[in-house]
């Protein structure tokens, strides 16, 4: 996410928002951060992480960032691991950050980490071209479904992919395992 | 009386589209959708609003009608149609206490 394109969108210090957004404890975590503000939008970062998985898997739409807690947060020179927890279900998460940026990736297990690779670009209209002009290995599709893959050029397996953008940002990642079925 | 009621519920539901109407207005871009919304109108695949400008909706919602949108009220409010449902169904409980 675009943390400059945050600020000019978003006032998180409005009365009621953090509330509507963010567990307590998640609230005491923003409240004793170093910088509230980046602490705010990384939390919702691995929300909307998340959020994703849910929404694909489950194939279920709700808005209800409370839902997704985020618990066990570590720093790691600026990176962040922590886990989300949605009912009965955990997600791990990797978040790291540039200037203006943070890019969070949720998967189900630890595991998954060793297999994704990200791509980050700037947010513009070309992007796929951009993205397949730079990988000699793999080209963006979208499914029958409209969910991103990737086709890998010569080994013709399809693997699991997903764009995010927010402002000047974009992210691609994708996982080197191919999908079932392939 | 059947239709009259009728009626009342339907002019209830049209203010309120234009309400919700004025306050979602600032947070998108698709104008022309915008002009066009029905009760079917999601917010995020079809206006386009970004997800973190639902909480100020909702905000938005709560300070215009003086209601109290719990968060799973607040679940459910991707849409015109289930945000007006939302609304309405905090006015009521308003109504009876």
């Amino acid at each position: 996410m675009d943390l400059h394109q945050a600020a000019l969108d978003n006032n998180w210090q409005r009365k009621g928002f953090l509330h509507k957004v963010f567990t307590s404890p998640e609230q005491q975590l923003i409240q004793e951060a170093a910088s509230p503000n980046y602490m705010v939008w990384l939390l919702w970062s691995m929300k909307e992480a998340s959020y994703k998985i849910v929404n694909r898997t489950k194939c279920f739409r709700s808005y209800n960032p409370t839902s997704f807690c985020c618990i066990s947060l570590t720093n790691d020179r600026g990176d962040t691991s922590g886990i989300v927890s949605y009912g009965k279900n955990k997600f791990f998460i990797r978040s790291f950050y540039g200037v203006d940026f943070i890019h969070s990736i949720a998967v189900v297990s630890q595991q998954d980490f060793e297999h994704i690779h990200s791509h980050l670009l700037p947010n513009r209209p070309d992007y796929v071209e951009a993205f397949n002009s730079a990988l000699p290995d793999y080209v963006i599709r979208k499914s029958t479904t409209g969910i991103p893959q990737m086709l890998h050029r010569s080994n013709h397996t399809t693997h699991a992919a997903s764009i995010s953008h927010h402002g000047r940002h974009l992210a691609i990642i994708y996982s080197d395992v191919p999908l079932s079925g392939d | 009386m059947h239709v009259s009621s009728l009626k009342n519920i339907n002019m209830e539901n049209e203010d309120l589209m234009v309400i919700v109407k004025e306050t979602i207005a600032p947070y998108t871009e698709e104008t022309d959708i915008l002009e066009n919304i029905d009760k079917d109108t999601d917010f995020i695949r079809d206006l386009k609003i970004n997800s973190a400008s639902l909480v100020d909706i909702v905000l938005d919602l709560e300070e215009r009608f003086t209601i109290e949108i719990d968060n799973e009220s607040m679940a459910k409010m991707l849409t015109v149609g289930a945000s007006i449902e939302v609304i309405k169904t905090k006015l009521g409980e308003g109504d009876r206490e």
